[in-house]
Parts: structure tokens; sequence; C-alpha cells
């Protein structure tokens, strides 16, 4: 997919969840994020978040983040299949 | 900027529970109780069976729930299961499940996978994201694309 604002959610067998998201201007994936979680929330699903991993222009802003930094990784090397 | 969260969901319908305590009848019409309904279809058709109203006890008397939902998959789980959802909003299932317990475990996991897939694709929607879905094996992959 060309450098088009989307996300992607991956559920497994297991419940587990992974939402990848893809060329969001500024901090606004994770206003997106919490956007999502609260109408998930509506919708009576609540989500822990486990781990949350900055892609390297987000890291390089982590008063940004509300949990602890994880490994980063290259934009890119998660193939979505779109 | 961009991020990838890992997580675990846990479905609570607690504004559902409350339909239900309060107005039974207009809770069939609520929007989780719609979500759910559709999830359960489709755990259904994945398994080869169909949805119903109620599951049968051992002795073949049929049981409803507050829900009024229920699936039956004939040879696999032929009493089926029915959905409860309890003051707590939590989602639970009942059905006697003697001598088909893998399965009976094995629906209720599919139940609650198509919920998750569903609601994440309603909220995308309310967002004003393009969904789109595929299914990858043990997976599910929900596309949302946010236009201008």
């Amino acid at each position: 997919m060309a450098k088009q604002t989307h996300l992607t959610i991956t559920v497994g067998a297991d419940g587990r969840v992974a939402t990848n998201f893809f060329h969001f201007a500024g901090s606004t994936c994770l206003q997106t994020g919490r956007q999502l979680h609260t109408l998930l929330a509506e919708l009576g699903l609540e989500t822990e978040i486990t781990r949350l991993t900055p892609k390297p222009e987000l890291s390089e802003h982590p008063s940004a983040l509300s949990l602890p930094q994880q490994e980063t990784i290259q934009e890119g090397g998660r193939s979505d299949g779109h | 900027m961009s991020h990838i969260e890992e997580g675990k969901t846990t479905i609570k319908l607690t504004a559902l529970a409350a339909a239900l305590q309060s107005d039974p009848d207009a809770a069939q019409q609520h929007p989780c109780l719609i979500l759910l309904r559709e999830a359960v279809v489709l755990a259904a058709r994945t398994h080869g069976g169909e949805r119903t109203s109620s599951y049968l006890t051992y002795s073949g008397r049929p049981q409803t729930t507050n829900t009024h939902l229920a699936l039956r998959i004939p040879g696999t789980l032929p009493r089926g299961l029915g959905l409860v959802i309890d003051k707590q909003g939590m989602l639970t299932f009942k059905g006697d499940p003697y001598g088909y317990r893998a399965m009976f475990t094995q629906v209720q996991h599919t139940v609650v996978r198509h919920y998750t897939v569903l609601a994440y694709a309603a909220a995308l929607r309310r967002m004003r994201a393009q969904v789109s879905t595929q299914v990858m094996e043990d997976q599910v992959v929900i596309t949302g694309v946010f236009y201008g």
C-alpha cells in the first residue's frame, strides 16, 4: 500500500491482537489508537496493551509515549499483505 | 509517526448487561447484541452449524438464556451452547458439553474471535476508515484505511 494512512489489526486464535499503524503524521497514531480503544470499549471490548513498539520517527519523541519504550524496528519491515 | 501495539482483549458488555436487566426486549436491538448475534452466526457457519434460540440439556430439554443466542452443530456439538451476559457484563457460555468438551471450548473461542473482529471493524467504520478483512489460517487481519 502506498503512503496512505492506515492500520492493520491482526486477531490471533488465542485472542491476542496486534495493531500496526502506518504513515500517521506526528503523534496522531497515538491519538488514533486512543480513539479506537474508546470506541472498542463502547462495544464491550477491553484491550490490555502488553507491548508498544514505536517506529523510528515516533521513538524520537519518547515523551509522546505513556508506556516504556521498546526496541525500534524498520518501518515497512512488517508485511500487511495489502 | 507510527507504532505497533500488542495486547489481549476481553469482552465486557456492561452497557448490554444493564439493558438486559432494565428492558430485555429493547436490549435485543442493542448494538453489542447485534454484533454478538452476527458473531454467533459466523461461528456457527465456521463449524457447520446454525444459530438457534436455545441449547439442549443432556435430557434434550431446550434452555434459553438472557441473550436468546445459542448455536448447535450437528454431530460435533448436538446439544449446542447458549450465550449469557452476567450482571457484570461478562460473556459466558452455558450447555452440557459431556462427550463434546473439545468442540464446546473451540466454539467459544470462535465466537469470541468473531466478536473481536466485528467490533474492531465497527469501531474503524465509526472512525470513517474504509475497512477490509482477510482470513489467513489462524489469524484474521483487519485493515482500516483513512482517506482525507
